[in-house]
């Protein structure tokens, strides 16, 4: 159970930080060669005896009403982030900062669609919506990748967003996926009308501790497999006692979406009652990281580079978007590996496994993101 | 005669069974540790991203040489009885039986020495010397091996460096640039053309993102030619982002209503009569 002096909401996670400042748990060289590391390990079939529970004796746990529970926190945290760092901004007639962009990793959900309309602002979507817009007022334009694709002829549609933005008086808010970002780093037009870029901050074990206290209770009964202690526990010093939290955020990359659901990959319960304190007693520990199928793997690569850059899409629209569109099959292969998800032939990158994709592309030698 | 095989005795130690049984040892501890090096590195390096991967690959002959050098300063004084008298003795001889016998090998092993320190090529790189274009795969003492792009292992003299300029297209860094060549044809307007082809290297999958795009454009007798300069993220994709520019840059080239250049049929008729 948690001790009573269990984490408050840490200062640096209240609100965004300026793009660029962004610091990492792990350096890019340390990721990689913690990832390849990992792959070896589980490639040479190596297990951990040091548990203090017999892995055999847990069974995976998939809970719905948890993942719900963990995302609504971590949902409210967000929020209250992108208040802190925007809403007076927004409510100003500030001429000085008319564009500001929300530079993200990719999410699951649109967070900054659910922050525009819970204070009523106009979210848009598509370009027609900004030319019926009233050129002084303020609008969220919460997905910039959606207006590209990574051929010369499906880059107009940006050039005539820029047109639009740059005709634009009021307050624009303008969502951008971090991949998308670096590949619009090199084009003029994006440095001329895109103003200040801000990040969420990363998620350290105390921030991460706290939006699982926030969903899971103060009393949640979740032990860590490596080392037998609850994870939510604190020292005297008020520090969490055990180090899973802190692998959790290094795993994570400091990203808490990415968090949750490794978190979640990584539940278990005790298949024998006998091992159980209480009912709802919970093991955590951290997954094996995936891999792509050696030794070809190009294709993957460039379909998983290809999917960051432009979000989520319809599978044959991506494959458009490769270096060879008629491969068939890349989708389902990447879905099998663990990268992907598909629902109707839409494309999603699996953020449970979004560091393993990063440190793959990066192990690769392809251009990654920054924040 | 008898105080020449005096001073030929007291030029070596004594040579017993335990002191040869060390030197094998070390020949073979070092050959092990040299072989093991340059092939755990290489494989390590193929996993990494390109720039680490240099810096793993470029640790292969620095080892080497140090365990080799390592090897001659323990060899060396169980065999030889070092003074000072002694040394210069070895080493005149040394100089006459390698001034006449090997100094091609001797001016070879010198220059890939040289090479270690002033680095013309390190392992990875991709490098021309002559008529001779590939990654540089191994460096011996000898000489270096550069895999071509038609997947011919070249084996060049390190004394080249000497007589030959060494082009190095990434010079340890984990890119380099590629240009794709685009011949328009005149009375037309080219102004748009550039941006065209900045346009097609920038949404180029193989492009690395963090170097700029360049074209440039110049005028010939019979049409303009535009350069399309560009880095790929990874060295060994240069064919592939070469081809990838080339193809989406004439579609892109003749989707927009540009003509290309063509050959004049006076050209052609000239050549004709000039090969006949």
């Amino acid at each position: 159970m948690t001790s009573s002096n269990s984490p408050r909401l840490p200062e640096h996670i209240r609100s965004l930080i300026p793009f660029g400042t962004y610091e990492w748990p792990r350096s890019e060289a340390e990721q990689t060669i913690g990832h390849l590391f990992e792959k070896l390990k589980s490639g040479l079939g190596a297990t951990t005896n040091d548990t203090a529970i017999d892995p055999d004796k847990l069974e995976n746990k998939s809970d719905e009403a948890m993942r719900a529970a963990l995302q609504e926190a971590l949902q409210t945290v967000l929020l209250e982030a992108l208040d802190a760092t925007y809403l007076d901004w927004v409510r100003s007639s500030d001429n000085t900062r008319t564009r500001r962009v929300l530079v993200h990793p990719p999410m699951d959900g649109d967070t900054l669609s659910a922050w525009g309309e819970r204070h009523d602002i106009p979210v848009l979507s598509d370009i027609n919506q900004l030319r019926d817009h009233p050129p002084e007022t303020c609008f969220i334009l919460p997905r910039l990748e959606v207006f590209f694709g990574r051929r010369v002829e499906d880059l107009n549609p940006l050039f005539n967003l820029f047109e639009t933005l740059a005709k634009h008086e009021g307050h624009i808010l303008l969502g951008c996926n971090s991949w998308a970002r670096a590949f619009l780093e090199r084009f003029d037009e994006k440095q001329f009308l895109l103003g200040n870029e801000d990040t969420f901050p990363p998620f350290d074990a105390d921030a991460l501790a706290h939006v699982l206290e926030r969903a899971l209770g103060p009393d949640a009964d979740v032990k860590s497999v490596a080392s037998g202690d609850y994870i939510l526990n604190c020292d005297d010093d008020g520090k969490l006692a055990d180090p899973f939290l802190k692998k959790l955020a290094e795993k994570s990359l400091g990203h808490p979406w990415v968090a949750i659901e490794v978190f979640l990959r990584g539940m278990a319960e005790a298949a024998d009652t006998d091992e159980k304190t209480s009912e709802s007693q919970l093991w955590v520990k951290l997954p094996a990281a995936c891999s792509l199928p050696a030794p070809a793997n190009d294709a993957h690569l460039f379909a998983l580079h290809t999917l960051l850059i432009h979000g989520s899409r319809q599978a044959d629209e991506l494959s458009q978007l490769l270096p060879n569109p008629s491969l068939t099959g890349i989708w389902l292969s990447l879905q099998g590996n663990g990268f992907v998800d598909l629902n109707d032939g839409q494309v999603s990158c699996a953020i449970r496994s979004y560091p393993d994709i990063r440190s793959e592309l990066g192990a690769a030698g392809f251009n990654l993101d920054r924040l | 005669m008898e105080e020449r095989a005096q001073r030929v005795s007291n030029l070596f130690n004594d040579l017993n069974g335990w002191v040869i049984a060390e030197i094998i040892l070390s020949i073979v501890l070092v050959w092990v540790f040299i072989k093991a090096t340059q092939k755990i590195l290489p494989w390590v390096s193929e996993f990494l991203p390109a720039k680490l991967r240099n810096l793993s690959l470029n640790s292969v002959p620095v080892l080497r040489v140090l365990a080799l050098l390592f090897l001659v300063i323990w060899i060396v004084p169980l065999v030889f009885n070092i003074t000072l008298q002694n040394f210069v003795f070895i080493a005149g001889a040394m100089s006459v039986a390698v001034g006449f016998a090997v100094k091609d090998l001797a001016s070879s092993v010198i220059a890939g020495f040289v090479a270690l320190f002033e680095k013309p090529y390190r392992l990875g790189d991709w490098i021309k010397i002559g008529d001779d274009y590939g990654e540089v795969v191994t460096i011996g003492m000898r000489a270096v091996q550069i895999r071509t792009p038609d997947d011919n292992v070249v084996t060049i003299s390190h004394d080249r460096i000497w007589t030959d300029n060494v082009l190095n297209a990434n010079d340890g860094f984990g890119t380099l640039m590629c240009v794709a060549t685009f011949h328009v044809a005149h009375n037309q307007d080219t102004s748009d053309v550039a941006e065209l082809l900045r346009m097609v290297g920038k949404t180029s999958p193989y492009l690395n993102l963090d170097r700029d795009v360049i074209v440039v454009a110049e005028n010939e007798t019979c049409c303009t030619v535009y350069k399309l300069k560009a880095y790929p993220f990874e060295p060994r994709n240069q064919f592939a982002f070469i081809t990838d520019m080339t193809e989406r840059g004439n579609a892109t080239l003749r989707n927009a209503g540009i003509r290309a250049a063509t050959v004049s049929d006076e050209i052609i008729s000239g050549s004709a009569k000039s090969s006949n």
